[in-house]
Formats: structure tokens, sequence, C-alpha cells
């Protein structure tokens, strides 16, 4: 017989909440996404014991907010949208505490020209500049890993594992590159205009 | 200076959808004018491109050789752990609970019944002919989800339907489309490399008024290796 959805283990779940049964359908949930959410929590941590109360925390949450599964998406979808906002939770604590701000980008060398070049588009629309500029000049690769790292500050080990990125220095190779052809592409720019 | 322009550059804004309807987008899981009114910014946006990724490597759940033994640690505690994970689940039956001494079980799933049998008369009769999207266009825009979109047949039929259709997926070569009993047990099964397939005759003769019935479609890439799977939906030929 095959195995009952994630959908369907809820929708059981709900019929007697406070049962033996629907205590084991929670924890077949569990079993099922522990090891899905343990790797998220130790890519974006990168530390095994922050992983652990993070993870806790986010099944902790999802099994206290299961009636507000709307079944409206895929139940790992639902779980998605929890991590990510109890990581967010996280990174907020963490920007509020000025010694633990992230400090990753710092390992890649910011060349000064592109600071000059970045600085002068500062009182411009600078969004809309780096974005059209980053659609002409960047590949897609490039495009993700630098939306990863700076627009949602992940750390480049951790991009280098969620794109499933295979060559030697990983994600940060790809941000050299970016940051190299989007400097010449600034530069353009501001000849240009 | 940079860090902060390229951040500034790159976070989402407020023109994003929120996770929960980026999520439904990927999940093929909008409504057709949802969808139509989010697609033209999910795809050309940066931030949303990169949510969608996250969210797909965390479906995959591809654990990488150095990420193993920290993983599989990670799981051990988390096993430890499980009484204070499931006692959160267990917080907010209390509060249901605390109703109930007003009305005995009975009545209460007495009630209920009732009140489920009037909606479901009233969804029945007010029920129309499938909504289907109305942005149709074969062989048009090729939908970035990690789920197959499937455009119909969707809900309640007027006529039993006479093919299935589902949004083209980059990079798909090959689609299996398949339809079941609510039990799963598959009826027929169809692999194309179309974006639609006619359903054969003695399969519509198992198309019987008020029988639901089951579909879904996975893509499949040139290396025959799975690039997404549709949602399980549902369909079924109205009372006459």
């Amino acid at each position: 017989m095959e195995p009952l959805s994630d959908e369907e283990l809820i929708a059981q779940y709900r019929l007697a909440p406070s049962t033996d049964r629907s205590r084991q359908h929670l924890e077949t949930l569990f079993r099922r996404h522990q090891t899905r959410v343990a790797a998220w929590c130790f890519r974006f941590t990168g530390n095994r014991t922050a992983a652990e109360d993070l993870a806790q925390d986010i099944f902790a949450k999802a099994f206290a907010s299961l009636d507000a599964f709307r079944q409206d998406s895929k139940f790992t979808t639902w779980l998605y949208v929890i991590a990510r906002n109890r990581w967010r939770d996280e990174l907020r604590s963490r920007q509020a505490r000025p010694r633990e701000a992230p400090a990753e980008a710092m390992e890649v060398e910011e060349p000064a020209s592109l600071n000059a070049a970045l600085a002068a588009l500062d009182a411009r629309d600078a969004r809309s500049i780096v974005q059209r500029l980053m659609d002409e000049s960047l590949d897609e690769t490039e495009k993700q890993v630098m939306a990863l790292h700076y627009g949602h500050e992940m750390r480049l080990d951790a991009i280098t594992s969620t794109l499933g990125l295979t060559n030697a220095s990983g994600a940060k190779a790809y941000i050299v590159s970016a940051r190299r052809k989007l400097n010449a592409a600034v530069k353009r720019w501001n000849m240009k205009s | 200076m940079e860090h902060e322009i390229l951040s500034n550059a790159l976070q989402p804004s407020a023109d994003c959808p929120s996770l929960e309807e980026l999520g439904r987008f990927a999940d093929g899981a909008l409504t057709p004018a949802e969808r139509a009114r989010r697609a033209p910014h999910i795809e050309r946006c940066h931030a949303c491109q990169a949510e969608l990724a996250m969210l797909q490597a965390f479906a995959d759940a591809e654990i990488r050789a150095d990420e193993q033994a920290a993983v599989r640690e990670i799981v051990t505690e988390l096993r430890r752990r499980e009484h204070e994970i499931f006692g959160a689940a267990a917080a907010p039956e209390i509060r249901q609970r605390s109703w109930l001494p007003l009305v005995s079980v009975r009545h209460a799933l007495s009630l209920a019944t009732v009140l489920l049998l009037m909606v479901g008369s009233f969804y029945f009769l007010e029920s129309t002919p499938p909504r289907l999207p109305s942005d149709i266009s074969p062989g048009g825009e090729v939908t970035r989800s990690l789920t197959v979109a499937l455009r119909g047949p969707v809900g309640d039929q007027v006529e039993a339907p006479r093919r299935l259709e589902w949004q083209p997926v980059a990079g798909a070569v090959r689609y299996r489309a398949r339809v079941m009993e609510v039990d799963r047990r598959e009826l027929w099964s169809i692999d194309t490399g179309s974006t639609a397939a006619d359903l054969p005759p003695a399969v519509r003769a198992q198309i019987v008024p008020a029988k639901t019935l089951l579909w879904q479609v996975t893509a499949y890439d040139a290396s025959n290796a799975t690039l997404a799977e549709s949602r399980l939906e549902r369909f079924r030929l109205a009372r006459p």
C-alpha cells in the first residue's frame, strides 16, 4: 500500500489530534522531513549547534501551527516558508548585535574601481540600474549567486551547496567573476551617461 | 559602500510577492488571475528567482558528501529532542478543547454533519463549468516553476473531458500524464513531448457522474531525470 502523502497525514492528524495514531502521523512527518530541515539549517548557519536549535524551532513552530496549514500549497513548501521566516528572525537578531554582523562579504576583495563606479550610481536609481546591468552582463548562475549573497545574505558555501555548484571554489568564483563583469558594465554605463 | 549598494539592489522589494505567495507560485497553486498578475515580476526579479532556487534546494534535499556527517549528527540530536518538538503540537489542542464541555461530542458531530451537508449541497448546486485559465496559448510561455502547472480539467465538469492540458516546463523533453482513481490506482497513462494529451474513449467511458478522478503530470529532462511534478489534481463529471 502506498504511504500517505504529507497532506493526507495532516488530514488524518486533524481528525483526532489527541490520539496515539495521530501522534504517529506527526512522527512520520517529522522523520520524513528531518534530514531536509537539518541540512538546510546547517547550510544557513554553518554551525552544527546553531543548526540543531534552529531546526528544533522550525519543527516546533510547524507542529504548533498545523491548524494554519490550509493545503493550498505542498507541506514541503509550507515548511520552507516557516524555515525562511525563522531564519529571517535570526538574521535580524544577529544584525542587532554589531559584533556578529555578517562579515563574509569581506572574504571577496573589493576592487576600488568598482566601489567608485558604484558610488557614482548612489544618487540615482541604483537598484534598477544595477539590476539592468546584471541582466546585460551576467549569466544566470552569476545572477543567482549575487542575489543569494547580497540580496538574501547567504553564506558563500551555503550558496555552493544550494545551487549544486561543482567548480573548485564554488560560489566565490562566481562572485569574483560577476563583480568583474559588473564593474566593467558600470564603467561603460557611467561613460555613456 | 559597494556591499550596501548591491544589497539594496538585490533585496526583495515591496513589489515582490510574499513567501507564501511565491511558494504557491512554485507549487502551481495560484489561481490563473493571481498567476497572470505575479508571473511577469517573478520571471524577471533576481530576488524572487533566488528565493525560488532556495525553495527548490529545500525540496530536493540533496546533501553534499561534506555535509553528511554534520547532518547525521543534527538529526540524531533532533530525535533526542522529539518530546520538546511534539510538545508544541499539543498546545493549540488544549485551546480547542476548552469549548467542548459546553456541547456533547455527539451533538457536535451531528451539527458538523448538518453543516457539511449544507455547505456541500450549496457548493454542488452552485458549481459551474470548469474554470480553465483564460490565458491558454499552446506553445506559448515556458513556466520556470518547480512544479508542472496543470491547466485542466479541474473541478466539476459539465461533460467528460476530452484532453488533459498543462503548462510547459523549461528543459522538459517528455511528460508523463497519469489518470488515477481516488485510491491512486492508475487508470491510464501516456508519455508525450506535448503539453496536452487526448483521453482515449476507454478512459472517457470511466468518467461517470459524481465519480472523482485524479490526474498528475511529471516532466523529465533529456537524461530522463525528473524535472518537476504537478500537484495531484481532481476532476469529476457533475450530475446531469
